[in-house]
């Protein structure tokens, strides 16, 4: 499985007005594999905007390399546009201009057919509000517009900064299942987001920047394994009881409101079943405590 | 992609723009405006009176600007100057550059192909509304003004005008589109333009009126009537007003590609 994205030592410093600079990008290596949903997290002014910027030939990096879909970014990337969509930032388009009128305009810059337009529009779920004027559209469905622009192209690559900022609750499953459905047709999905709930469900892979260096990087299932901490949640009527009995035992244990959080490893689960069931009280809930990418993100970021 | 597709998509582009149709529009309904008002005052002109529009004698250019086409060349100017300039800032304003620059990232060719765009626009608009001015002119001709003195000199002398004041349209289109790609905004581009125009001229004009023969005025003013600019301080030859009116557009059109393709696109201004 090759790399679609290659970043390598980027570094993208601003001259300040009244003198000095601020390093929006401090390093950053990161290698996007292909195919699947890729998340790009970080907390605001951790350079994921910047980053996205620099990969798309926005902003010219003060230093470092870049690879997208194989060619040197920013020199080649006339050749490997036709094959990426993105959307950066808000989508901007023409106000005064229809949702159609807008993506037949892009379209005509790719030569893509007009029958496109209306596709990219069912698809995102602008079909029926495509002949309104851009200017009348909700930030939701401005990003449902933006998202049907990126689609134009039926790229390799998209890259999608924020796509579910303004959408209701109902508007990010659709793009959540719409971004799983892309990766999942071999697509690779580049993905800026905040929503770190919406990221674990629909993600394949993340990377966490911070300060713009990429602190974490891997599988989902295996970063949140690894920040697994041995910590089994025990579920019984009498919470103190069963404090007092596994203390007793040389568990280190703390009480929540509902259940017991027990210090051990998960092979130990056992050993705790049997400890409080020979003290007469029988559990009804026995799992290692969950990592979140929330917790972890919030952990690595603090 | 070839610099002609993108031609073709940045005319379209610049042609969906409000501000060109409201223009236009405008310019419509200004000759409309002249029509009725030749139509109801051409009986009671002076037949003598060679610069009613209903006399077709009256029609091309002069050197002291008294021609109908003359007089349409200003309010052309001034509409190509803010089309330009709206083409140029406003993809900036609404941040659509960014969106565009995801489509055509080399952007070289694609200011080139909207420099190329917005002169075409501008020269067929421009010489659209100016046949349009001129035929609204008719029905007081029929009526009661007069076709004296049309012969192939005069068609020549209409149609040649009709094309410099195009020309010149289109070269403030250009020139206004890529001061508004440098400064990134429509108003300050504009107001720049006419800053220099009114006041910046206007000084050098009074107190070095030697210097005059450099200025945009004076060689638009020589290259319009295409008839020499003379006067105690200097003598402009309409092909040198030309060729300075292009190459100060080459110099600005040179700065603005610079500026858009090496600074950074941070976002919507």
């Amino acid at each position: 499985m090759g790399s679609v994205i290659e970043v390598s030592g980027l570094r993208k410093e601003y001259r300040r007005v009244r003198g000095g600079r601020t390093v929006a990008v401090d390093g950053l290596d990161l290698e996007v594999p292909e195919g699947g949903v890729f998340g790009f997290l970080g907390p605001n002014g951790s350079g994921k905007t910047t980053t996205i910027r620099c990969l798309l030939g926005l902003v010219r990096p003060s230093h470092g390399a870049m690879a997208v879909l194989g060619r040197p970014s920013p020199a080649a990337l006339d050749d490997v546009m036709p094959r990426i969509g993105s959307i950066v930032e808000t989508p901007a388009l023409f106000p005064t201009m229809t949702g159609r009128e807008n993506l037949r305009l892009l379209a005509a810059i790719d030569r893509i057919p007009a029958r496109r337009v209306d596709d990219v529009l069912e698809a995102v779920g602008l079909a029926e509000r495509g002949r309104d004027k851009v200017r009348r559209y909700s930030l939701g469905m401005k990003q449902r517009l933006g998202l049907a622009a990126a689609l134009l192209k039926d790229p390799a690559l998209l890259v999608l900064d924020e796509p579910a900022n303004g959408l209701d609750p109902a508007g990010i499953r659709e793009i959540r299942e719409l971004l799983r459905r892309l990766g999942a047709e071999g697509r690779t999905v580049f993905v800026s987001s905040h929503l770190l709930a919406e990221v674990e469900q629909t993600c394949d892979r993340v990377a966490i920047i911070k300060r713009g260096r990429c602190i974490l990087s891997g599988r989902v299932d295996d970063v949140l394994a690894a920040a697994a901490r041995p910590v089994q949640i025990v579920g019984l009527d009498a919470l103190d009881a069963g404090a007092r009995v596994l203390r007793d035992a040389g568990f280190d244990v703390d009480v929540t409101m509902e259940a017991l959080r027990v210090g051990a490893a998960r092979d130990e689960g056992a050993r705790i079943a049997k400890v409080l069931a020979d003290n007469g009280l029988y559990v009804n809930e026995l799992r290692p405590e969950a990592v979140s990418l929330e917790d972890l993100f919030l952990e690595m970021t603090a | 992609m070839t610099l002609v597709h993108l031609v073709i998509v940045e005319m379209r582009r610049a042609l969906h723009r409000r501000v060109v149709w409201w223009m236009s529009a405008l310019a419509l309904a200004g000759c409309v405006v002249l029509g009725i008002v030749a139509l109801a005052t051409v009986g009671e002109t002076d037949p003598l009176v060679a610069d009613h529009p209903g006399f077709m004698r009256s029609w091309p250019l002069s050197s002291d600007g008294d021609s109908l086409l003359g007089v349409g060349a200003g309010f052309l100017a001034i509409g190509a100057a803010v089309c330009g300039a709206s083409v140029g800032g406003a993809e900036w304003k609404a941040g659509t550059v960014t969106t565009l620059l995801t489509w055509v990232p080399a952007r070289g060719r694609l200011h080139a192909a909207r420099t190329i765009a917005a002169a075409i626009c501008a020269f067929v608009i421009g010489f659209v509304l100016q046949v349009a001015m001129l035929v609204a002119a008719l029905p007081a001709v029929v009526t009661g003004g007069s076709t004296d003195g049309t012969d192939r000199d005069w068609w020549a002398a209409v149609l040649l005008g009709l094309v410099r004041i195009s020309l010149v349209a289109s070269m403030l289109a250009v020139l206004a589109l890529n001061v508004a790609t440098v400064g990134r905004n429509t108003t300050p581009a504009l107001v720049a333009l006419a800053a220099w125009a009114l006041i910046g001229e206007g000084i050098i004009r009074g107190l070095r009126p030697g210097l005059a023969r450099f200025l945009i005025g004076e060689n638009v003013a020589t290259v319009v009537p295409w008839r020499a600019m003379e006067n105690q301080e200097f003598h402009r030859p309409p092909t040198l007003a030309l060729v300075t009116l292009v190459v100060y557009l080459a110099i600005v059109v040179g700065v603005a590609t610079v500026s858009f393709t090496r600074r950074d696109v941070a976002g919507a201004s």
